[in-house]
């Protein structure tokens, strides 16, 4: 900064304006708990196959419960991995989030369908309270939570992972959700 | 002969003779490779001829003389029948099932029944804590019963004398402190499970509850409740006790009610053992090993000690750098101690964006009450 104090005056009011600028966007990411990385480009299961829906009243800010159904002639190996992206001006965008996720899983034979239970909060993980991991309480607004399953058993989850080749069997079904204002 | 023939003639002998030795000796192993496989044969038409269904052969369910008492191979490829009493009718009885070359008979005081009868009675009787299994030892001509010996020497000798009180009534039986290679399948950590909820998850380590119960520790996660039986690859392996899903701790006792399985301490995809005397707490920086059923092994670093994933309700865990996949929950965690040896340092929980948290041994030891076995 100069040591002008005009100067100086001048200098603050021209930042004050352009971040007053940044505000007229609709979907101003600050208000978020998480910020927004940019648009998506996570290839999504477009098919017939494999189907996620939202169990009706089921749905909070903090948490969901969706149905899962295979429609294939094949099993799914179902885990718990999940991402959660945003719509942000008509494109799907993805979230700088950290998750925990166990390390279960189970078969989804074919023609079956399940509920999967999701809590996307998270919380505080110090005692600091510095570090949040988890999606918090998700503002108003659209998503889609993305549910990551693998085409086969575990017995051939296990050969994919072992064989570096996991990527080629693992879909991300998609399921599109409003959280209301 | 000068000295250069007498030399090529010398060396021509040599290696005659060897390739001769080698050859008989060969010979040998071929033929007792022959002959193991006709004794193979002629047991196999035995238990054909006394099955009730020839397509379904087996040791156990057949019609046998109520003098035969079990058969092996012995040590010279011979099949050895043993009889309860041996005379001209019964040496023609199995010689009219079977050709009698290498065959010998071998006169013991128990019948097959009566020491299948008696196996069978005793394995019921297996709820009994101190018995770990019970086998029939055909060449010994007894019904063996395996008897705990987990604490010392001379606790296996009383624990022997009071399963032997208790099973007094059977005078066949023989009984043998448990060895860790004993009965039917050895289960490692590592090896992986399914839930009767369906849900997959790892073997992390062999273990004794505070009753001094034998059973394997794994992720509790919510899905085993008390009570609930635990099926490994397709068999009855226990019943879980209270599983811990809060605290400090994920984590689930399941004693071990089958002993047709049986502890080790030898970590799947790494071929080594770890010592059960202690356990070890890691700092941050340390290297770190791990076995999931899904991921195998895996090397990785300490990130964070003390996380608590609030999504799970679980405190005082460590954040590493292990690669995880769904199905390792359970898994065993486990690093070098400063003399080189392998210790437990926890079981796999759950996976932090791309590396594994587990759950430290020293919360499961406290809250879990169990010793490593």
């Amino acid at each position: 900064m100069t040591e002008h104090p005009i100067i100086n005056i001048v200098i603050w009011i021209l930042v004050w304006l352009l971040n007053t600028g940044n505000q007229a966007d609709p979907i101003e990411t600050s208000v978020y708990p998480w910020e927004i990385i940019g648009e998506s480009n996570i290839s999504v299961y477009e098919g017939n196959s494999y189907e996620l829906s939202c169990i009706e009243g089921t749905l909070s800010p903090s948490e969901g419960s969706f149905l899962l159904k295979n429609q294939s002639d094949g099993f799914l190996n179902v885990g718990r991995s999940y991402l959660i992206e945003i719509k942000q001006n008509g494109q799907w965008c993805e979230i700088d989030a950290e998750i925990d996720i166990l390390l279960d899983g189970f078969d989804l034979a074919p023609g079956e369908e399940c509920r999967i239970d999701i809590s996307w909060k998270g919380g505080y993980t110090d005692q600091k309270r510095e570090n949040w991991v988890g999606y918090g309480e998700l503002p108003a607004g659209e998503y889609r939570i993305l549910k990551s399953v693998v085409k086969g058993t575990w017995e051939e989850f296990r050969e994919y992972v072992q064989n570096g080749v996991e990527d080629q069997y693992t879909y991300m079904i998609p399921c599109v959700f409003t959280i209301e204002p | 002969m000068n000295k250069r023939s007498v030399f090529c003639l010398t060396l021509a002998i040599f290696i005659l003779t060897l390739t001769g030795i080698i050859y008989a000796a060969q010979t040998d192993e071929s033929s007792l490779q022959e002959k193991e496989g006709d004794a193979i044969e002629k047991y196999n038409e035995l238990l054909e001829y006394w099955s009730y269904n020839s397509d379904n052969i087996s040791d156990f369910v057949m019609s046998i003389p109520e003098y035969y008492g079990g058969a092996y191979i012995d040590s010279d490829k011979n099949l050895v029948i043993q009889v309860t009493e041996l005379n001209t009718e019964i040496e023609q009885y199995f010689s009219g099932i079977i050709d009698m070359s290498n065959v010998l008979f071998h006169v013991v005081e128990n019948s097959f029944l009566e020491l299948y009868n008696c196996k069978e009675s005793v394995a019921s009787k297996t709820s009994d804590s101190l018995i770990t299994g019970v086998g029939i030892r055909v060449e010994e001509n007894t019904v063996a019963v395996y008897v705990t010996n987990e604490i010392s020497q001379t606790k296996a000798v009383s624990n022997i004398q009071a399963v032997a009180n208790d099973l007094s009534e059977y005078d066949c039986i023989t009984y043998y402190a448990a060895e860790e290679d004993m009965p039917l399948a050895t289960l490692s950590p590592g090896a992986g499970f399914t839930e009767d909820g369906g849900s997959s998850r790892t073997l992390g380590y062999w273990a004794y509850d505070s009753s001094g119960n034998l059973g394997i520790v794994t992720a509790a996660h919510k899905g085993i409740t008390a009570g609930e039986t635990i099926s490994i690859n397709g068999s009855v392996f226990g019943v879980a006790s209270t599983p811990r899903c809060s605290g400090t701790v994920d984590a689930v006792f399941i004693r071990r009610t089958n002993t047709g399985f049986t502890p080790g301490r030898v970590i799947q995809g790494w071929g080594i053992s770890y010592n059960s005397a202690a356990i070890i707490e890691l700092p941050v920086g340390a290297t770190v090993r791990s076995y999931g059923n899904t991921s195998g092994a895996q090397t990785g670093t300490v990130l964070e000690i003390s996380y608590t994933s609030t999504t799970y309700g679980i405190s005082d865990l460590v954040r590493t750098t292990l690669v995880g996949a769904g199905g390792d929950s359970g898994g065993i965690v486990f690093a070098m101690g400063s003399n080189g040896s392998y210790y437990i340092a926890g079981i796999i929980h759950a996976l932090h964006s791309s590396g594994v948290i587990y759950v430290k041994q020293s919360n499961i030891k406290n809250v879990l009450g169990v010793t490593i076995y």
